[in-house]
């Protein structure tokens, strides 16, 4: 995009204030980003766009996109907050982790180690989805006074099992939100909604958070964090980020609606638990084991969105957690900074975790290496990029403020 | 003997009221001589704006915003930023809250009086420049034998 | 001091304007019907500082309007502010976090005894008292020197915002406002001996400016004007927004009816607000102070009203779903006392007008707009 533009011909300094008025160039205003990244079906609903914008004027909605609510400033905030809209790899792993990654770090990505983790607290076992590691990392977190809250996924909308960002500052949230849900939830919105951050220089002790949130929502905060015209207000106060593996989520409406509910006819307020796992799909109503068929009763719901995203093990968190790797009732992590080793360290120091290393070359791995493997077949071509496309001047970003301990 | 009551209620409270005034009277008063004693605002006072032009994306955010419509965004070459008329702002800073990139920051100047209306028209060049330090605060305290008081800001 | 009646019927009264630039009238204008020296009837002749306030804020959005709503009474802002948040956030259903209800809280009880203090400064000087004038407003940069650290404004603050305040509290900001809300208690004292005990005050302000129970209430006062004549009436007890419904505090009431009552509930009030703004930061909750809120009057009419420092302020707004009202109808507790002041300075002496008129503490940019 270029910004070359002839001046108009009277533009005299006013003495009086003239207020805003539009300007002789092409903006991106968020109809923009309806029209490029909406409408041609690449939306994964992060939530990055609702999060930057500056005067608050976007919101969640119902169908999973996000909505306008007021005027448009047409500040392009939120446009170039969009990873669909560009997503320059090899720049944001140097914001991130201060460097690029290696030919041996293609397929995982930058981690510094692997490993099985499993909680030792049975009360979030109960409710976990596999080794309950996010809900006990956060934990330990909270207890220790590292963050003051966690923004994680849970139910928020009066539909049952719609998922959406929540605050969690005790254990018992922890609890009642843990467990995987497969439909988006637009984690990266939560962090404007839920809190609007200190938006003066001035230093206000702002509460400190960790967020959870799969691959496309951290790739979505990343992006805001990383581009010269989008948000540098936002995500301040962040200590760490915990990224979930993912092949691809599911249309609620289609999914859990039309399927679970219609078709199958179980009240979705009593399910407890959604798994997918070894291409079946399984839910759980209380201690039963209510449906357990084979995922492809749910294709047609698969998001489509989904067909464009490469990343399987959220290469852009500092820590990245799931359950392929690992026998069954433990969680595969992933650390892939400093920051994320001693967090996961601290934990099975204090007894928090039980943890064992997961070998490379082993087979957990290996099988993890191949399902990343297979989301890189398709085709992101659409945003990613290794540098940015955007010309800029000298910028210089804010400096990331991750607070210490 | 109501009346003589009355009349002495009065009296006492008359000397009671004399009392609590004479007691000031060899107070030395807490008026600063400005500009010679400056009065000390903390960092985040809402003084005039300070402008970082690597941040600044000419969105025009601040200008959309401004209750007063103070701001008008001009060009520079290929970029543009905000110009502020000092004769209408209000200084509520509503524009440093909603500018996304930080361009925009309170400043402790507040002594931005000229003699013209338009010296007080501030080009962005002009807000991007970082307020001229002075000396001699002096800060509101009410510690010390004589209650309230404007005390150095070093002995604070 | 008895209030006394004409003499003579059919005695021709003089008329005169005590008009809007006068010491002793603050910036309205009293046109007053004098028989020798007693007033016959008093009539206000408000809107000389009439600005159109409320059609200004129908061109604004709900943003821009907030310096615009606080300027009618710039030394109560946080209550106006706090009365047009409120409305703003009926209407939109956005409920700000615990912390920003205490905040606001705190900026209001602030700006309630930056407002007496004034008063009781105009008010000493309306009598001849320049000692009570220069007092309450050195005591004042107290406030406002808090304010400013809290805010960044001294006065000005535009702090409020639908969805909650705008700035957390500074580092050691609890601990200075203690101190200093100790020390202005005992200077609350010091006021009491040098005016409020004075006989040179008491002999003008008791059984002057009589306002009885039942004019009260039909002439439709409200604030201190109300409670100095015993009616125990407060929007903060009554109707409890923000925080005030979990705070312990009084509501201050004197059965008199005279200037003197009117006074004393003003220093009553100081005292509580100032106790009330220890009890705050003491209860004050942890978490955000500021929840998202959309540039959005959404559809529907919501009627908001706040207790400010000199009555009921209250907004009735008509929103259709842009960013501006329709149409918000803007009423300050000093219009409301505007029928007051008639019944007030009936029958009493021209030299005792300022004393019955200013106790009312009728502020006359607040009932213009």
């Amino acid at each position: 995009m270029t910004q070359t533009a002839t001046p108009p011909q009277t533009l005299k300094p006013s003495a009086e204030g003239e207020g805003w008025k539009a300007r002789p160039i092409k903006l991106k205003i968020f109809g923009n980003l309806i029209a490029e990244v909406v409408h041609k079906g690449i939306c994964m609903y992060c939530g990055a766009c609702i999060a930057s914008c500056p005067i608050d004027i976007l919101f969640h909605s119902e169908n999973e996109e996000p909505i306008m609510r007021g005027t448009c400033a047409a500040c392009q905030v939120c446009y170039y907050s969009c990873p669909r809209i560009e997503l320059p790899v090899a720049e944001i792993e140097r914001r991130v982790f201060g460097r690029e990654r290696t030919s041996e770090e293609t397929i995982l990505g930058i981690h510094l180690g692997s490993y099985s983790v499993r909680a030792k607290d049975p009360e979030i076992l109960k409710n976990a989805q596999d080794g309950g590691a996010v809900s006990a990392l956060m934990l330990y977190a909270l207890d220790q006074k590292i963050i003051d809250y966690a923004l994680v996924s849970g139910f928020t909308s009066l539909q049952p099992w719609k998922p959406g960002p929540m605050v969690a500052r005790t254990k018992q949230e922890l609890v009642e939100n843990a467990g995987s849900q497969y439909t988006p939830g637009g984690q990266v919105g939560g962090l404007a909604e839920i809190a609007v951050p200190n938006r003066s220089v001035v230093d206000f002790q702002e509460e400190r958070m960790a967020l959870v949130g799969l691959p496309c929502e951290l790739q979505g905060f990343w992006r805001m964090n990383s581009h010269w015209i989008a948000a540098p207000k936002i995500g301040r106060n962040l200590v760490f980020t915990i990224g979930l593996f993912c092949s691809k989520v599911f249309d609620y409406q289609k999914m859990m609606v039309d399927y679970v509910q219609g078709e199958r006819g179980i009240d979705l307020r009593t399910v407890t638990k959604v798994n997918i796992k070894k291409n079946r799909m399984l839910i759980y109503t209380g201690d039963r084991l209510a449906i357990d068929e084979p995922v492809e009763v749910i294709a047609h719901a698969a998001r489509e969105e989904c067909n464009i995203c490469v990343d399987y093990s959220a290469e852009l968190a500092d820590i990245a957690v799931g359950a392929i790797g690992s026998a069954s009732g433990w969680s595969t992590v992933l650390t892939r900074t400093p920051r994320g080793e001693d967090i996961l360290n601290g934990a099975v120091d204090a007894g928090y975790i039980e943890m064992k290393r997961l070998d490379p070359l082993g087979k957990g791995m290996k099988f993890l290496e191949t399902l990343c493997e297979r989301k890189r077949l398709r085709d992101p071509s659409a945003y990613i990029r290794h540098n940015s496309a955007f010309p800029r001047p000298e910028p210089k970003l804010m400096p990331l403020q991750v607070p210490t301990k | 003997m109501a009346p003589i009551v009355g009349k002495f209620k009065a009296a006492v409270n008359s000397w009671v009221a004399y009392s609590a005034g004479l007691r000031h009277l060899f107070h030395k008063p807490y008026t600063l001589r400005f500009p010679e004693q400056r009065y000390a605002v903390e960092a985040g006072f809402r003084g005039r704006h300070l402008l970082h032009l690597d941040r600044c994306t000419g969105c025009g955010i601040c200008a959309w915003i401004c209750p007063e419509k103070c701001i008008t965004i001009v060009q520079r070459g290929d970029r543009w930023f905000p110009q502020y008329f000092y004769g209408r702002c209000c200084f509520c800073h509503f524009c440093t809250d909603y500018c996304p990139e930080f361009a925009l920051e309170e400043t402790v100047e507040y002594d931005i009086a000229e003699y013209t209306r338009e010296l007080l028209v501030w080009s962005p060049e002009r807000l991007a420049k970082p307020p001229a330090k002075k000396d001699n605060k002096y800060v509101f305290s009410v510690n010390g034998s004589r209650g309230a008081s404007q005390v150095p800001e070093q002995g604070h | 001091m008895q209030a006394m009646s004409p003499t003579e019927p059919g005695a021709q009264t003089m008329t005169l304007s005590v008009g809007p630039q006068h010491s002793g009238s603050g910036h309205m204008r009293l046109i007053v019907e004098l028989d020798g020296d007693i007033i016959v009837s008093a009539m206000p002749d408000p809107g000389y500082v009439h600005r159109g306030i409320e059609k200004i804020i129908e061109l604004r959005n709900i943003i821009r309007s907030i310096p615009v709503i606080e300027r009618p009474s710039i030394i109560d802002a946080s209550n106006l502010n706090h009365a047009w948040v409120k409305a703003i956030e009926e209407l939109q259903g956005v409920e700000p976090p615990a912390r920003g209800q205490y905040l606001r809280c705190l900026i209001n009880e602030m700006n309630r005894i930056m407002s007496h203090l004034y008063w009781l400064s105009i008010y000493g000087v309306f009598l001849g008292h320049t000692t009570m004038f220069m007092w309450p407003l050195g005591d004042r940069e107290l406030f406002i020197d808090l304010a400013e650290s809290l805010t960044g404004a001294r006065i000005t603050y535009s702090y409020l915002v639908p969805g909650g305040v705008r700035r957390d509290l500074p580092k050691g900001f609890a601990e200075e406002a203690i101190k200093r809300t100790k020390y202005f208690e005992k200077r609350l004292d010091e006021y009491e001996n040098i005016f409020f005990k004075n006989p040179l005050f008491t002999s003008r302000a008791k059984g002057i400016g009589i306002l009885t129970r039942e004019r009260a209430i039909a002439l439709g006062s409200t604030g201190p004007t109300l409670r100095g004549s015993g009616i125990d009436r407060d929007l903060r007890k009554d109707e409890p927004y923000a925080a005030y419904g979990e705070l312990d505090f009084k509501v201050h009431t004197r059965p008199g009816g005279d200037s003197y009552s009117r006074a004393m509930v003003h220093m009553d009030e100081m005292r509580e607000s100032s106790q009330l703004i220890r009890q705050i930061l003491e209860k004050l909750p942890s978490g955000p102070v500021r929840r998202k809120a959309p540039i959005v009057v959404p559809r529907g009419e919501t009627y908001a009203r706040v207790e400010s420092a000199r009555g009921e302020c209250s907004f009735y707004m008509i929103g259709e779903g842009g960013d501006k009202p329709y149409r918000a109808r803007y009423i300050t507790g000093s219009y409301r006392n505007l029928a007051a002041i008639p019944e007030v300075l009936k029958g009493v002496r021209l030299a005792d007008m300022p004393t019955s008129w200013w106790s009312i503490d009728y502020w006359p940019v607040e009932a213009d707009r």
